[in-house]
């Protein structure tokens, strides 16, 4: 079967017939298409594929480019998966989460910019070529582009885009700047071309370029500043499906690199590691400052972008110094976390769309008290924030679980460098271990416990099954991930035995290890029931009395009393001040102002990197250009006047014979 | 097994050792040795008063607290005898089991939607959680010198190490002393005497539990501070070589028993020594101000790097 012509057969004439379609059956529509599309990769996999781990085709008919490979290898099909699931779940999600979308030439938008989006992510997984694979790659930052502008009606939304857009073709000159130097020097373009490439060239600077150009999708520090704001502004089942498994992406090209990498192990090893420490750390300690749900989430994808990068750092280490054990828990650490993160963070951004149609805000200094009102939605946060701290027994503590082994496993037999360089990466993972915690117990424990502080937070209701629905099916792999390791193990030790060698051995002497950590996983699951059920028990006999809570002898407390998130953060602050810009807008009350106004009191977060790196370069180069403005008077005869010096200089030049 | 026995004792008995320290230390009469005992006995069998704010996290939280300790010792090994589940690895489930624990005190706190709990959640939640990584490098840095990645062969390693390393042994014993004085929030992070809810850290958190889930919580804090003193005593209670030779001239008398006899004792001896060493070091230290604990924990941090380092030297790993 030729699965590439029928996915370009359904975006030739399947999606776009979404116009004709009324609007109330729009996003089934939708839903429909996700579902074909999934249905004929994910069919190529299991029957073709896990035949004999391997599936390849090629096809001709593209006149411009010529040939193209087709191919479904291990990697490719675990990321096929994974784009497939949590687009079938974002998708049965939109058809709740749109009911109330009234804007149809909007929600055409949507719908085709949203099925486009799958189909592009799944042909990126599939081609081995680096020309088609990077017009593909500009396909999908166009289709993200028009999801985030999904509210194009509001200014602030189309200049996030347009930064977005900006920021991804930057990130894709860095990748054509690799292609280019790899056609001059080995005259292809295919995958294995690279391989050719490393083999007689130093390999550290070409990782970097494509470092660079994955990292703009993937968030790394310098290149991280579109995150933030465009999460704040996509709907949720987009966001969803851009942190959850289209930042990923960026994780499939650098591993796509990393397999053909032949040399200088131990620099591109310790480079990853650090920018991943740095990256890691500065995304919890900038999603513990903001009070938005979605950017706090946004910073988080960040944070975890960061300990998938230390495995994968780990697993180039582990091959530079010959230690497979260090290789293989790295990189399968990181496929493991980058499947967890898609499952997880997914889940995070569909429960904070809830809260969003529930309320109309993710301010969490607006929110509180919604757990009473929203009993399923406050459970699924409270999950998924337990999973995305990577506490046992979720699955989060299993991909963390094996990066803590690989890093205590490569520190055994090494040498210095690597050595220190696990150090920091252990440093790196329980910092940002705990810190996380701190951050989710902030958004949770604000949004969801608590009194209500709006209004609208007290009015909240409980959101529709389709919106349910797919978060309860998240969790049961969530969980299943947590208790039956093993299928999962499986799979990702498949796909890093392309990688390493010896890589079965390893496999089958960790199932061990996760077998243990699901057990106890289940030991504290019953430990806590009897603990609990024991308590109850107890507590009814002894009798149970209500009352306010206690305000330390304080009578009339306040709703606006309550820790707020700017409060809770504030202790912290103090000690990101070297990271973090935090800035608060209010005129003091002056000795002569008697009776003191009602007035206002505003903070502001913002990001150092994105202020010093960004925005102020940015504005020099506009005071320099803005001199030459006068250039561009408007008159069409100065323009013919220029038109004419141009020619003039022309002239002259080659009548001097300078060129 | 023997573990997580001679844990619950000390829990028990542990908490009185240090408040009689200091309070004969204050020239009080203090309260008797028992006390803490019986206290608890009265909150299991007192009514609850539960917050009309609160939700089911507040009921559950205390329970998930306690199991999360309870397994935590779980893996707990004794002198060089295994705990009760031991695997590689098994003390990174030690921290994030004792980190789900936290986890649910922090939300449960900010259930009741009072200010000073969140207060009291919001400190104890950052000290708790900055002091991990010294927990991990100190570890981290033993399984590097030992090869292995479980407690109990970790210990068992440092049993038959050589002298340098029974030296990091005495650092890491400092450090993990410290790092319990804070996970239990006691001096100089937390002032468990004090009396203004506005600089407590610990007690204003726990402020609206009260009966059964309260004695749940104190049964739970008492544990893990016996935790951390199993953790500092496992490292010394190897006995003296020449005691063992000694013993050993006796053919009539059961050896291994008596081995695990001699251990126990020093195992106990140990940990009223750290009790008493509590007692005496918060009777004569204040706390330190509030913004200056984030330093004193990165300091600890900074030691485990030291002990880091130390095991490469031993190791002679510093040949490039």
């Amino acid at each position: 079967m030729e699965i590439s012509v029928l996915l370009f057969t359904l975006i030739l004439f399947l999606v776009p017939l979404v116009v004709l379609v009324p609007q109330k059956y729009k996003s089934f529509y939708s839903f429909g298409n996700v579902l074909i599309t999934s249905f004929l990769t994910t069919y190529v996999i299991i029957t073709e594929f896990f035949k004999h781990w391997y599936y390849f085709e090629e096809i001709q008919r593209i006149p411009l480019i010529g040939n193209i490979e087709i191919k479904i290898d291990p990697l490719s099909a675990i990321f096929i998966l994974m784009i497939n699931f949590i687009f079938i779940m974002a998708s049965l999600y939109s058809i709740g989460y749109l009911k109330r979308q009234k804007n149809e030439r909007s929600l055409n938008i949507n719908f085709i910019a949203f099925n486009v989006l799958q189909i592009s992510m799944l042909i990126i997984c599939m081609i081995q070529d680096f020309m088609p694979f990077l017009i593909v790659w500009e396909i999908m930052s166009f289709a993200s582009f028009l999801l985030i502008l999904a509210d194009y009606e509001k200014k602030k939304t189309v200049k996030i885009a347009l930064n977005y857009l900006v920021q991804m073709h930057v990130g894709v000159v860095f990748l054509m700047m690799a292609v280019i130097i790899l056609q001059i020097e080995t005259n292809d373009m295919t995958f294995q071309s690279l391989n050719t490439y490393f083999q007689s060239h130093s390999n550290f600077p070409m990782f970097l370029l494509f470092f660079v150009g994955f990292g703009f999708k993937l968030g790394f520090l310098p290149m991280h500043t579109w995150v933030g704001d465009t999460y704040s502004v996509v709907p949720s089942h987009v966001a969803a499906v851009m942190s959850g498994v289209m930042k990923k992406l960026g994780v499939y090209g650098l591993i796509r690199v990393l397999m053909e990498v032949q040399s200088d192990f131990l620099q591109i090893g310790l480079f990853l590691l650090i920018m991943s420490m740095i990256t890691g750390v500065y995304g919890i300690i900038s999603a513990i400052m903001q009070k938005n749900i979605r950017k706090s989430l946004a910073y988080s994808s960040m944070e975890n972008i960061g300990i998938i990068g230390i495995g994968l750092g780990m697993g180039v280490i582990g091959h530079g110094v010959g230690d497979y054990a260090l290789a293989f828990l790295g990189f399968s650490g990181a496929l493991l976390h980058v499947f967890n993160h898609s499952l997880f963070k997914s889940l995070l951004f569909f429960s904070a769309g809830s809260i969003h149609e529930a309320t109309g805000t993710v301010n969490i200094n607006k929110l509180g008290g919604l757990f009473k009102k929203m009993k399923f939605t406050g459970v699924i946060f409270l999950i998924g924030s337990l999973a995305v701290c990577g506490l046992p027994p979720l699955n989060g503590f299993m991909s963390e679980f094996l990066l803590y082994s690989g890093i205590l496993e490569g520190m055994n037999a090494t040498h210095l460098m690597s050595e220190i360089g696990l150090l920091i990466g252990l440093l790196a993972l329980s910092l940002i271990g705990g810190l996380a915690i701190y951050n989710f117990t902030k958004v949770f424990g604000l949004s969801f416990l608590g009194t209500p502080r709006t209004e609208k937070a007290e009015l909240a209701e409980e959101v529709n099954y389709f919106m349910l629905a797919p978060q309860i099916l998240i969790i049961l792999t969530i969980f299943s991930v947590g208790f039956f390791p093993k299928l999962y193990i499986n799979v990702v030790g498949k796909v890093v035995s392309h990688l390493v060698h010896q890589a079965p051995i390893f496999t089958i002497k960790f199932f061990n290890a996760a077998e243990n950590i699901s057990l106890m996983g289940m030991v504290f699951c019953a430990v806590v029931i009897v603990i609990y059920i024991l308590r109850t028990l107890a507590v009814k006999k002894n009798g149970i009395t209500e009352g306010p809570t206690w305000g330390c002898g304080y009578v009339a407390p306040n709703v606006r009393m309550q820790y707020s998130s700017t409060s809770y953060a504030h202790f912290f602050q103090t000690l990101a001040a070297p990271i973090v810009v935090a800035k608060s807008n209010y005129s003091a009350i002056e000795s002569n102002n008697i009776f003191p106004k009602s007035r206002a009191f505003e903070t502001k977060i913002e990001d150092k990197v994105r202020k010093n790196w960004l925005e102020k370069p940015v504005q020099l180069a506009l005071k320099v250009i803005k001199k030459f403005a006068f250039i561009q008077s408007g008159q069409t005869q100065s323009y013919l006047v220029y038109a004419l010096l141009f020619i003039l200089v022309l002239f002259l030049i080659t009548f001097f014979k300078l060129i | 097994m023997i573990s997580l026995i001679l844990i619950l004792i000390t829990a028990l008995l542990f908490i009185g050792v240090l408040n009689r320290t200091r309070s004969l230390l204050s020239g009080r009469k203090g309260p008797g040795f028992l006390q803490v005992i019986k206290d608890l006995f009265r909150m299991f069998r007192k009514g609850s008063t539960f917050s009309t704010t609160t939700s089911m996290i507040f009921q559950i939280a205390p329970s998930v607290y306690f199991g999360s300790i309870i397994m935590a010792l779980l893996v707990v090994p004794f002198a060089d005898q295994e705990g009760i589940l031991s695997f590689e690895g098994d003390f990174i489930f030690f921290i994030y089991a004792l980190a789900i624990g936290k986890f649910f005190m922090i939300i449960s706190a900010l259930d009741t939607g009072s200010p000073f709990e969140g207060m009291g959640a919001n400190r104890e939640a950052l000290y708790s959680l900055l002091v991990e990584p010294a927990f991990f490098i100190l570890i981290g840095s033993f399984s590097m010198l030992s090869g292995n990645t479980s407690f109990y062969k970790i210990y068992q390693t440092m049993h038959f190490g050589s002298y340098e390393s029974y030296l990091l042994c005495v650092v890491a014993g400092f450090v993990l002393i410290q790092i319990g004085m804070i996970e239990n929030s006691r001096l100089p992070i937390d002032d468990p005497k004090t009396h203004l809810e506005l600089t407590m850290v610990h007690e204003v958190m726990i402020l609206d539990n009260s009966g059964f889930d309260l004695g749940l919580i104190t049964l739970g804090t008492s544990l893990k501070f016996a935790i951390y003193g199993a953790l500092v005593a496992n490292f010394f209670v190897e006995p003296p070589h020449a005691l063992i030779v000694y013993i050993q001239q006796f053919p009539q008398v059961d050896f291994k028993l008596l081995l695990l006899a001699i251990q126990i004792g020093m195992f106990m001896g140990i940990q009223f020594l750290w009790a008493v060493t509590v007692g005496v070091s918060e009777s004569f230290r204040a706390r330190a101000r509030m913004n200056r604990n984030p330093l004193i924990i990165f300091t600890l941090t900074a030691i485990s790097i030291l002990i880091f380092f130390g095991v490469l030297i031993i190791m002679k790993k510093f040949q490039l």
